[in-house]
């Protein structure tokens, strides 16, 4: 798995929040952005995620390009920051509405993943009841439901406790040796350090150096 | 979903509610005559005959309030993780448009029952000759105006937010109700001008009137036609197929360009 960044760009309103970015990235490893609220970390991550188009530049994974070869990233998951899923349904309704979008897994694999989190799935409770870190843990079960070759996750660890970031970091070294490319944007310097093979800092919309 | 069904509920009460009118009167009711009920009866452009029209569109009303968000409630909360799985939003678009209008069938099918089944146990009901194709051209016709109303509303929705979406529709059927009256102060319509009967078949509120239609089946004509005019069931199929195609590819081309630069849609966070 290769996922290519060549040059992006992005404009909304006048204003420049992506500029001539660029990124290499390889199966098998963790990259970590690290910047500032605002400094263009999460419009990255939608432009990588094929939810953005961009304005210049291009994206490709392993040599498809993106809104030309395919219109989002394959086999991707993803946690957006302050996204959501339906409100109205307990958790494990919400991840079986998004499974069946692609019917890649079945009810097992989607309680696997919930109880991966720490969350029960038969928890009888619809979304609107759960507490700020129980929601970050379900999202979390989505994007690692189906088993991605690449994972988005942007601040993983908002609104966890010690134990819910701990937990977090150790699903998220299991991924990694299973295969997936993942890339994560935390403001959170230790999140960063403690996980990623190479960090990138970002500010006002530009990658602007390797860090490690 | 089955939350969409449960609002099925309130076509009951809707097709009840537009019959109870036949308590005031002691004579057996024409099956026909129970189309045309629900079809805002037998309207003269009079104004207080168009603002009758007006709230006869209570029901309509309701089913595009309920089903205003059945396509556009994906991108409130969980458009990011639903849409980044999502490769043919075409494909996606086209199946959840057809469910819509299959609600729109539901909604109608289910209005329509419970009246006939309130009439049927409160009143003396004969199933006229004639009748049975009425109701056929009224779901047809009543699918597609509530469909395309439903589905615009999703779609404004989606480029311009919930807030706008339903007041817009609901302003245009209403504006378009209303236009109906010109046809009594500045364009007379007894007068029999062939550019009154273009232009009243141009308003798509008059297509939904079963009683101004023809036929040329001669025993159903007799119970339609109030203007005389040629103004044919295929017209309206037609007119308003045609609006609803348009409103389908619309849609699609909105979604399939539409771009996440916000998390949710209804609190705008970014």
């Amino acid at each position: 798995m290769e996922l290519l960044v060549k040059n992006i760009s992005k404009t909304i309103r006048n204003r420049k929040i992506l500029i001539n970015n660029s990124l290499s990235l390889e199966g098998g490893h963790v990259y970590g952005i690290v910047g500032r609220n605002g400094s263009g970390k999460t419009m990255l991550f939608r432009a990588i995620s094929g939810l953005m188009k961009i304005d210049s530049g291009e994206i490709s994974c392993d040599g498809k390009i993106l809104h030309r070869d395919i219109p989002i990233l394959p086999n991707t998951g993803i946690i957006l920051e302050n996204a959501g899923l339906y409100p109205e349904f307990t958790g494990m309704k919400n991840l079986k509405l998004l499974a069946q979008i692609n019917s890649k897994i079945g009810d097992n694999e989607i309680a696997e993943a919930i109880s991966r989190v720490g969350l029960d799935p038969y928890d009888k409770r619809i979304i609107k009841k759960y507490s700020l870190g129980m929601k970050q843990r379900i999202v979390l079960a989505q994007a690692i439901m189906e088993k991605p070759d690449i994972l988005l996750l942007d601040e993983p660890t908002n609104a966890l406790d010690n134990a819910g970031v701990e937990l977090i970091r150790k699903i998220i070294r299991e991924e990694k040796e299973r295969g997936a490319l993942i890339l994560i944007a935390s403001h959170n310097k230790e999140d960063i350090q403690l996980l990623a093979d190479q960090v990138y800092f970002m500010n006002n919309g530009q990658i602007m150096n390797k860090v490690v | 979903m089955k939350i969409y069904s449960k609002y099925l509920v309130l076509a009951i009460v809707m097709g009840i509610l537009q019959t109870l009118f036949y308590s005031r009167t002691n004579v057996p009711i024409l099956f026909s005559d129970l189309i045309f009920v629900l079809s805002f009866y037998k309207p003269i452009f009079y104004i207080t005959a168009i603002m009758e029209m007006v709230a006869k569109l209570i029901p309509a009303f309701l089913f595009q309030i309920i089903y205003g968000t059945y396509i556009y409630r994906h991108f409130c909360s969980a458009g990011i993780y639903f849409f980044s799985r999502c490769s043919n939003r075409r494909k996606w678009f086209l199946k959840e448009a057809l469910k819509l209008y299959g609600y729109s069938v539901l909604y109608l099918f289910t209005m329509t029952s419970a009246s006939t089944a309130f009439c049927l146990i409160n009143f003396e009901v004969h199933f006229d000759k004639g009748s049975l194709y009425l109701v056929i051209c009224f779901l047809i016709i009543y699918s597609l105006w509530y469909y395309i109303a439903a589905l615009s509303i999703n779609i404004i929705a989606i480029v311009a937010g919930s807030q706008y979406s339903f007041v817009i529709i609901a302003g245009v059927q209403l504006i378009l109700t209303l236009m109906l009256t010109i046809f009594d102060t500045w364009m007379p319509f007894e007068n029999n001008v062939p550019m009154n009967k273009i232009i009243l078949q141009l308003n798509p509120i008059s297509h939904l009137v079963i009683s101004w239609h023809s036929s040329k089946l001669a025993y159903i004509n007799k119970l339609i036609n109030t203007w005389n005019i040629n103004f044919s069931f295929n017209i309206s199929f037609a007119y308003l197929g045609l609006i609803a195609l348009i409103s389908t590819v619309v849609g699609i081309n909105i979604i399939n360009n539409k771009q996440f630069i916000i998390t949710n849609n209804e609190t705008g966070g970014i």
